[in-house]
């Protein structure tokens, strides 16, 4: 469904991403593990377009995504869940949840996934007339997956979000995170918690400065002695 | 002093802080989503004026008339300026799109004075707009009522588009974060034309109005409403909406009351006010009176 070839990525003249390649089949749940400032978010950001890759091939369902413009890259079904949650904090709740169907027209539809979105996280339902800056940390983790799953993707990137939350949030965002498994979602999800990510994923890749460095089924990666040594202490 | 006094100047302060409020509003919006200081902004008011002028000279037409036609140019010029001049800049830092908003104006200056002559021209509208109301000892003209209730009546509108469309709730996504406003799915170009558009709409407005006012207008009459539209903005915390419009007002009234209250004496330093009045309160609130001090996330 999603492939990566070769794939360099530049900020400036500083190499953050070096020619990595990964595919993420319809219907899996695949981990990208790493370090702080491996280059998940970066390998996330060229996916969605915010950023261009100097070379190598994005191929989404067939779809070459360098001939794809930011903005149009959520309309071929693919959600980016971005690092830092990035809810538009002066806006309301309600109004971050409909930006996320910002390019669907069918307004019943629309209107269903809400009602969705709210039994899946009810909170959301409370405080839809709350501007979403007001909410707390794990509330808005909540409304900026809500808002990737408003444009009905086929294809989620999921950037750390269990990052800096409670226990009770964290096992929140996991229970949804395998529930959009179950209902045959596809998903990329970026973890710093690697065994939380490796327990629900089928298969998984390690970043290391940039370069896949390791890469294999969730249970091939949970029993690697490096994973263990590097990601889930000891 | 006696109250009337007072009272009278209120009304030419209100009348002024409108036309601060038109401008700054489209200054405020371009701001927010590009962090884009624009000076071309005022000389946008004068491009809007002349094109009044010539609607009504030219074919007859009422006041009405102009001032819908030259709401439409100036907005097409606006569009025009953004996509020529600022849209190459996307992703520049802020220093280099002000020196391009100053050339831009430049040139729009010149280039007026080149094709309409620096010679002001008259502004001639019907007499109805001098009519003057007595309420006991304080007289308004129709004028100052035309003024205040077609900004109050713009101001209203762009609250409702800002708040109900569609498209209104994408220009406040922007102006907070552009990166997660792609990711939506929203063409930033569409909303920056978008907001250049209505800015510079808005801009017309004032300019007609001003025309209105004084009979006259010249090819430098933007820049003066420009820079004060920007110190409004800047009072009322720039980049947001209501702060630029209360930021007109608050600015309008202290400017005339200040001229007022004072001995005649000070009344040519009266644009040396409007900066004392903006120092005052960037001294006590330095985001300006309704700004959030943020740093947006790019
Ligand atoms: N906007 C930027 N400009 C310059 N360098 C950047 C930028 N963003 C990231 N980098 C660099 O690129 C490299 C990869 O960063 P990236 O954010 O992709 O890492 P990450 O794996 O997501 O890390 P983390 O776990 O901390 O989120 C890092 O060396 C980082 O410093
Ligand atoms: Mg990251």
């Amino acid at each position: 469904m999603l492939e990566l070839n070769g794939v360099d990525i530049y900020y400036g003249n500083i190499k953050a991403v070096k020619e990595i390649s990964l595919k993420v089949e319809e219907g899996e749940l695949v981990a990208l593990l790493g370090a702080n400032g491996a280059g998940k978010t970066t390998t996330l950001r060229a996916i969605s377009g915010t950023i261009r890759p100097r070379s190598g091939t994005i191929v989404f369902k067939g779809l070459d995504l360098s001939k794809v413009s930011a903005h149009n890259v959520v309309g071929t079904g693919i959600a980016h869940c971005p690092e830092g949650r990035q809810v538009f904090s002066r806006l309301s709740v309600l109004e971050n949840l409909m930006l996320g169907a910002f390019l669907r027209r069918d307004k019943k539809e629309i209107n269903r996934d809400l009602e969705w979105i709210y039994t899946l996280f009810p909170i959301l339902a409370e405080r839809k007339k709350q501007s979403a800056g007001t909410l707390s940390g794990g509330e808005q983790q909540m409304l900026a997956i809500g808002r990737a799953l408003m444009s009905r993707p086929s294809l989620i990137l999921f950037d750390e979000p269990s990052l800096g939350l409670a226990p009770l949030f964290v096992e929140k965002i996991f229970e949804v995170i395998r529930y959009l498994k179950g209902e045959g979602k596809t998903i990329l999800l970026v973890e710093q918690n690697a065994y939380h990510a490796l327990e629900v994923a089928d298969r998984g890749y390690v970043l290391e400065t940039g370069s896949i460095k390791l890469s294999g089924t969730a249970g091939e990666l949970l029993a690697n002695d490096d994973v263990k040594k590097a990601y889930l202490g000891g | 002093m006696s109250g009337t006094y007072i009272i009278q100047n209120l009304l030419d302060g209100i009348s002024l802080g409108s036309i601060y409020a038109l401008v700054a509003i489209g200054f405020s919006m371009t701001y927010s989503i590009l962090r884009l200081i624009n000076f071309a902004h005022g000389d946008i008011l004068m491009i809007g004026a002349y094109c009044a002028v010539f609607i009504m000279v030219a074919s007859h037409l009422p006041l009405w008339a102009g001032l819908l036609g030259a709401m439409l140019f100036a907005a097409l010029i606006g569009m025009m300026v953004e996509r020529v001049a600022f849209r190459p800049l996307r992703g520049a830092n802020e220093e280099a799109m002000l020196l391009t908003s100053l050339a831009v104006s430049i040139f729009i200056e010149n280039l007026g004075i080149m094709t309409v002559s620096a010679q002001p021209r008259k502004f001639e509208t019907t007499q109805a707009l001098s009519f003057m109301h007595q309420i006991g000892e304080i007289s308004v003209s129709n004028m100052t009522l035309l003024i205040f209730f077609l900004t109050v009546f713009l101001i209203l509108l762009l609250t409702l588009f800002v708040t109900r469309t569609r498209l209104g709730v994408a220009m406040r996504a922007c102006s907070e974060n552009l990166v997660a406003a792609r990711l939506m799915g929203i063409d930033i170009n569409k909303v920056v034309a978008c907001a250049f558009a209505i800015g510079s709409g808005m801009a017309a407005v004032a300019g007609v109005m001003l025309g209105a006012q004084y009979g006259r207008i010249d090819p430098l009459m933007g820049f003066i409403p420009g820079l004060k539209a920007f110190v409004a903005a800047v009072i009322g915390g720039i980049g947001s909406i209501p702060g630029a419009a209360l930021g007109g007002y608050v600015l309008g009234l202290s400017e005339i009351l200040l001229v007022a209250l004072l001995p005649p004496m000070y009344s040519g330093y009266r644009d040396a006010f409007v900066f004392f009045i903006l120092i005052i309160v960037l001294l006590i609130r330095p985001a300006g009176l309704l700004g959030i001090l943020e740093g947006r996330k790019v």
